[in-house]
């Protein structure tokens, strides 16, 4: 559907700048007979422009999650913070060289080669279930009683709901590459439409946090590496290619098939428009905005449990649908026409 | 008897035969024209110079030629940030040639969509200061071909905008001295047909244009009206050989003379420029005021704002600017009719002068130099006259005086002296009282304008001081007058 709202506004704009493009200060109509392919220009009438670009993602993730929970009507389930892994925003910087060249008074070939750091963050306040005194992440009073307090109740036996913050945040870096289309639809105003890819260098590196918050007079008694204290929040950071359920436990040891492998190359399209102020005959800025819509999915569908989880929802299986990670992306050019 | 007859037979032939010979228009072509198009030829400084159109490699641009003892330069692009848009051209100039309006097809300077008019001045040897018209002027359409009236308050230009009968249609605005009115379309000329390339002429009252309305000879042809306010009339077709089968646009009478430029279309498709002579379509013969401005003690030639007002109506009727490389200026005046000229520059005692274009001035040429004194140097400058033995001020001495205030405000550390002078009749006493009061009524008008009083003084001299010598109705008329001198 986003696709076909994309092609559906590129021919929309598109089809603006060619009742226009042939138009000169003595025929309104240009020449006739003329169209943008029959105009003979010499390559220093229509400069070949170079320049630099640099600017912000603004990136949006998402994914579907179904779970099935352990237990029954369990109430965690629908306040769960590992709605956390569900959505995200995040802005990251990008800056690369562009090179634009006209094939006719309003239209143009635009490739792009830029870093592209493609980041996003989540925080989601919920219940979860945590089971007294057990291990490795467990909850237990703070003078060390076996008994709850009183103002914490059990929904099942041993198990507890507790309030808890969790935050992921995600950062890949890639080499984005572009081949746009260029069209003049008004003046400087202009349009792009095309392909764009981006390839990823290195691992992706993401952080799980997870903070307690009450009830009082309870505290983590045992980290994510199994180290006994008083922990009002626990956290962790790796370095993976893939996604996975953070509640599971060491991210290094969950299964195969509990993990998602990130895609290392993912293309898609982007529409953009820019406008450019001339800054003398041969350089100009031109802001742009673009929205890159990701063709391939950032991760497959894959499915966890964190029933064995100390800080988990007692959900027996998890399903994450196709993650997409897609980008509303504002730039400043800096063109030099040769 | 007989052979007498056949002698007047033949005379009459002869004189029929010199007199088609004499009325057979020559066409030529301009030796610059290039391979591509050459078009819009737009004739200024007296025509010594024409700025045209010119198609390089597809995109078009403002170029200029300039007639030497040799005949025209070639064309070279006109330099400046004139041309910095995808399509430049067709541009009209004001007499002096300072200023010019030209339209532009996605120029660097934002319009209001497609093509529109712009206006750029002329700084040193280029064009830059490149200002689109706006919005009373411009539309989202095609607005092109511009031509601007002598005195350079009306623009004739061609449009394709909503409200056209169809095509193009031919547009006028007003400059009222600060904005363009809103433009609106030029009644009596207009068909569902295609009306371009407007030139109104230096009498302010005839307009050629082109059009490819049925009838023509064919593609677009030159046609001819009068026009008087937002109407045309009169409009008929030029015949051969100015229009053919080819399209014909931009037809351009040189003011006072029996040449014409106008562009037409060749056996490969482009256009380029032509001169025809005789004109069979000359204007009016104008007045033509030409001159330099000058610094009066070292006669450099200076760049000064020049205005010229019809004293009759209060009117402002041009105004230009000096060329600041040459000093030269150039106005179009109408014979018979009373004016006055004012010349300022920062850091000059601004010039004023009334003149008279003599009523048989018509088709001449007046040359009317200017000199400035620097106000450092002190100087004096002549204001206001007077009727005999009256020491009211006249009507026609308010737009000087108002001059005055400006000058003042402009020059707020300017303190001067108004003097006023009587002709040689009457008693000396009486002429010394009456000269005072001259005096003293043009001290209170500037005051009466904002002038701090202890910054102007009033004395009179009587009769002591003539301008003019001589008992002559003009000399007397040149002596009864106010001088202001800086002090």
């Amino acid at each position: 559907m986003n696709i076909l709202l994309l092609v559906a506004l590129f021919a929309a704009v598109a089809a603006a700048p060619l009742s226009a493009q042939s138009e000169d200060v003595l025929r309104p109509k240009g020449r006739p007979g003329s169209s943008s392919s029959d105009n003979t220009t010499s390559s220093s009438s229509r400069p070949i422009t170079i320049g630099i670009e640099a600017g912000l993602n603004f990136n949006f993730f998402g994914q579907d999650i179904s779970r099935q929970p352990f237990v029954s009507g369990d109430p965690t389930v629908t306040n769960s913070p590992e709605e956390v892994l569900g959505s995200g925003f995040g802005v990251s910087p990008t800056i690369g060289v562009f090179v634009d060249v006209p094939v006719s008074s309003s239209i143009g070939i635009q490739g792009r080669v830029a870093y592209d750091r493609k980041s996003y963050g989540n925080t989601r306040r919920g219940v979860v279930d945590a089971f007294v005194q057990q291990t490795p992440v467990r909850v237990q009073p703070i003078d060390g009683s076996p008994n709850l307090p009183s103002n914490i109740h059990g929904f099942n036996d041993g198990i507890v709901a507790m309030d808890t913050e969790a935050e992921v945040s995600f950062a890949m870096n890639t080499i984005a590459v572009a081949v746009i289309g260029r069209f003049d639809i008004w003046k400087s105003l202009y349009v792009t439409f095309g392909p764009y890819a981006h390839f990823v260098m290195g691992d992706a590196t993401r952080t799980d946090t997870w903070t307690w918050i009450g009830p009082d007079s309870t505290f983590i008694s045992v980290d994510y590496n199994g180290v006994r204290d008083r922990y009002t929040q626990i956290s962790r950071e790796r370095n993976r290619y893939q996604n996975f359920l953070p509640a599971v436990g060491d991210p290094d040891q969950i299964g195969a098939y509990e993990q998602s492998t990130f895609a290392s190359a993912r293309i898609g399209l982007e529409l953009g428009a820019g406008y450019r102020f001339n800054l003398s005959r041969t350089v100009y800025l031109a802001p742009n905005i673009r929205y890159q819509l990701m063709l391939t999915p950032l991760t497959a569908e894959f499915q966890a449990s964190d029933i064995g989880s100390a800080t988990s929802q007692g959900v027996d299986r998890m399903t994450f649908g196709e993650a997409s990670l897609n980008s509303l992306v504002a730039v400043l050019q800096l063109g030099i026409r040769l | 008897m007989k052979s007498q007859r056949i002698a007047t037979l033949f005379l009459a032939l002869m004189c029929a035969t010199l007199s088609v010979i004499a009325q057979t228009i020559q066409i030529t072509p301009l030796d610059n024209n290039t391979s591509r198009d050459d078009f819009a030829p737009s004739v200024s400084n007296h025509g010594r110079m024409i700025v045209t159109t010119v198609d390089e490699d597809g995109n078009q641009r403002l170029h200029v030629m300039q007639r030497t003892s040799d005949g025209w330069t070639s064309t070279s692009s006109m330099s400046g940030d004139i041309n910095d848009g995808e399509q430049v051209g067709t541009a009209t100039l004001t007499p002096d040639g300072q200023m010019m309006i030209f339209a532009a097809y996605s120029h660097d300077v934002e319009g209001f969509g497609r093509t529109d008019l712009y206006s750029a001045t002329k700084q040193g040897s280029s064009w830059g200061d490149v200002k689109n018209l706006g919005g009373t002027v411009n539309s989202d359409a095609y607005d092109s071909n511009p031509t601007l009236s002598a005195d350079g308050r009306t623009l004739y230009f061609a449009s394709d905008r909503r409200g056209s009968k169809g095509g193009t249609d031919i547009f006028m605005t007003q400059w009222n001295g600060k904005e363009w009115s809103a433009a609106v379309p030029l009644e009596g000329i207009n068909t569902p047909s295609d009306e371009m390339s407007p030139v109104i002429a230096a009498d302010g009252t005839t307009l050629t244009f082109s059009s490819n309305r049925p009838g023509g000879k064919g593609g677009f042809d030159i046609y001819v009206a009068k026009v008087k306010g937002s109407t045309a009339s009169g409009v008929q077709a030029a015949s051969a050989p100015i229009n053919t089968e080819a399209d014909e646009m931009f037809y351009t009478s040189i003011p006072n003379s029996n040449q014409a430029y106008f562009s037409r279309t060749t056996e490969k498709g482009d256009f380029d420029n032509f001169m025809a002579v005789p004109n069979p379509f000359p204007s009016d013969p104008v007045t033509l005021v030409e001159g330099t401005v000058r610094d009066a003690v070292t006669k450099e030639p200076l760049g000064a704002d020049i205005t010229v007002t019809d004293l009759t109506t209060q009117k402002t009727v041009s105004t230009l600017r000096s060329d600041a490389t040459t000093g030269g200026y150039f106005v179009t005046l109408t014979p018979g009719r009373v004016y006055s000229i004012t010349a300022k520059k920062k850091g000059y005692l601004f010039h004023s002068e009334r003149y008279e274009v003599p009523p048989d001035a018509k088709g001449s040429t007046i040359t009317k130099d200017i000199d400035l004194s620097p106000i450092s140097g002190g100087g004096d400058r002549l204001l206001v006259f007077f009727d005999y033995d009256k020491s009211e001020l006249k009507s026609e001495s308010v737009p000087e005086l108002e001059r005055i205030i400006e000058f003042l405000r402009d020059n707020p550390n300017v303190r001067v002296s108004f003097e006023g002078h009587t002709d040689d009749q009457g008693a000396d006493d009486y002429n010394m009282k009456l000269s005072e009061k001259r005096a003293q009524s043009v001290r209170e008008y500037v005051i009466t304008g904002g002038v701090d009083s202890q910054r102007v003084t009033a004395v009179g001299f009587g009769k002591t001081k003539p301008l003019a010598k001589g008992t002559t109705d003009d000399a007397r008329a040149m002596n009864r007058r106010v001088e202001m001198r800086v002090k």
